[in-house]
């Protein structure tokens, strides 16, 4: 449940003779499903090989659920607004690369997703087996 | 949910890794390894852990390198039907499911190769480095040059035996003997 709670100060005439009077002002509330986010926050990857495919999952009892996918396009990148579902959330990040020489190993890392945003920096060691 | 690389169809649920009926019946350890890589990395893949580590082709000096071993991560290798002899060659294949990496098919009997020192040696090449092979002619130089020298300076003519200076030309010494050699004067 979400709760604003804005004081106003309401003047009138001149400043001598203003009366100040706090006004507490519900505005509304919404109240969180089940299934919301708690919160979002951004998650930065760093040091990504460009042309790697990139998977972002989060942990569900166990199972990793899918939150965001593609091809990294800089070696640096940020995922915006990534929701979290518990606090703080387990993050699994994989990042692959074998579509095109230079070839690398699957690499796997995980993280906890907190409300100030996560970062993670990555090491993709290269394949020296598969062709 | 299942994806095929290089008629290898990678079944993500069954952890089988099914080898279609127009790949043929022998599979290599590199060819599976390409494919696993393959495979994991496909949008299907991306969403479940890799399939297999691989290890190997350290070299070894020239064209002989450490021999590739494949260890399937709970990942199994089932081959079509049919009524044959299957083969996986070309390195190590383990790991699979309690140890076993194939998948029973009926009528099809797998021949799973493994070392625990195998080797890969590239083919049309002699296995040496150019230094190991400029080193191994100048020690057969070196040991024609001293049979040389040793049959030039001792000979043996009928019941004379010659030795002869460094030059192989000027004798040195000159030995009566007989037959079996029990008499040599001087002795």
């Amino acid at each position: 449940m979400s709760l604003v709670w804005p004081a106003f100060v309401l003047r009138s005439g001149d400043l001598s003779s203003a009366k100040a009077i706090p006004v507490s002002i519900v505005l509304g509330f919404v109240e969180r499903g089940v299934g919301d986010p708690i919160y979002y926050a951004d998650v930065v990857i760093q040091n990504a090989v460009v042309g790697s495919a990139y998977w972002l999952g989060y942990d569900v009892n166990g199972v990793f659920t899918t939150l965001d996918s593609g091809v990294v396009a800089t070696s640096d990148f940020t995922i915006p607004n990534v929701p979290s579902y518990t606090i703080p959330m387990l993050l699994e990040l994989r990042i692959r690369k074998s579509s095109a020489a230079p070839k690398y190993l699957p690499y796997k890392t995980f993280t906890s997703h907190t409300t100030s945003g996560t970062t993670i920096y990555t090491a993709q060691i290269p394949d020296t087996v598969a062709l | 949910m299942s994806v095929t690389v290089d008629n290898l169809t990678f079944d993500f649920d069954t952890k089988l890794i099914e080898v279609q009926a127009i790949r043929g019946a022998t599979l290599t350890a590199q060819d599976l390894i390409n494919a696993i890589r393959q495979a994991e990395v496909t949008d299907e893949g991306m969403g479940y852990d890799k399939i297999a580590d691989a290890s190997g082709k350290d070299s070894l000096g020239g064209s002989t390198s450490v021999g590739i071993t494949v260890n399937l991560l709970d990942w199994q290798i089932k081959w079509y039907a049919g009524t044959y002899q299957a083969a996986i060659s070309g390195g190590n294949v383990v790991g699979g499911v309690g140890g076993n990496v194939i998948d029973y098919t009926a009528g099809v009997q797998v021949l799973l190769t493994q070392s625990a020192n195998s080797t890969l040696i590239e083919s049309g090449t002699s296995g040496l480095t150019p230094e190991e092979s400029a080193a191994l002619t100048d020690v057969q130089a070196k040991a024609e040059a001293v049979w040389e020298a040793n049959f030039r300076r001792r000979r043996r003519v009928n019941n004379v035996i010659y030795i002869y200076e460094a030059d192989g030309t000027t004798p040195k010494h000159t030995f009566n003997t007989n037959e079996d050699l029990t008499d040599i004067d001087p002795a």
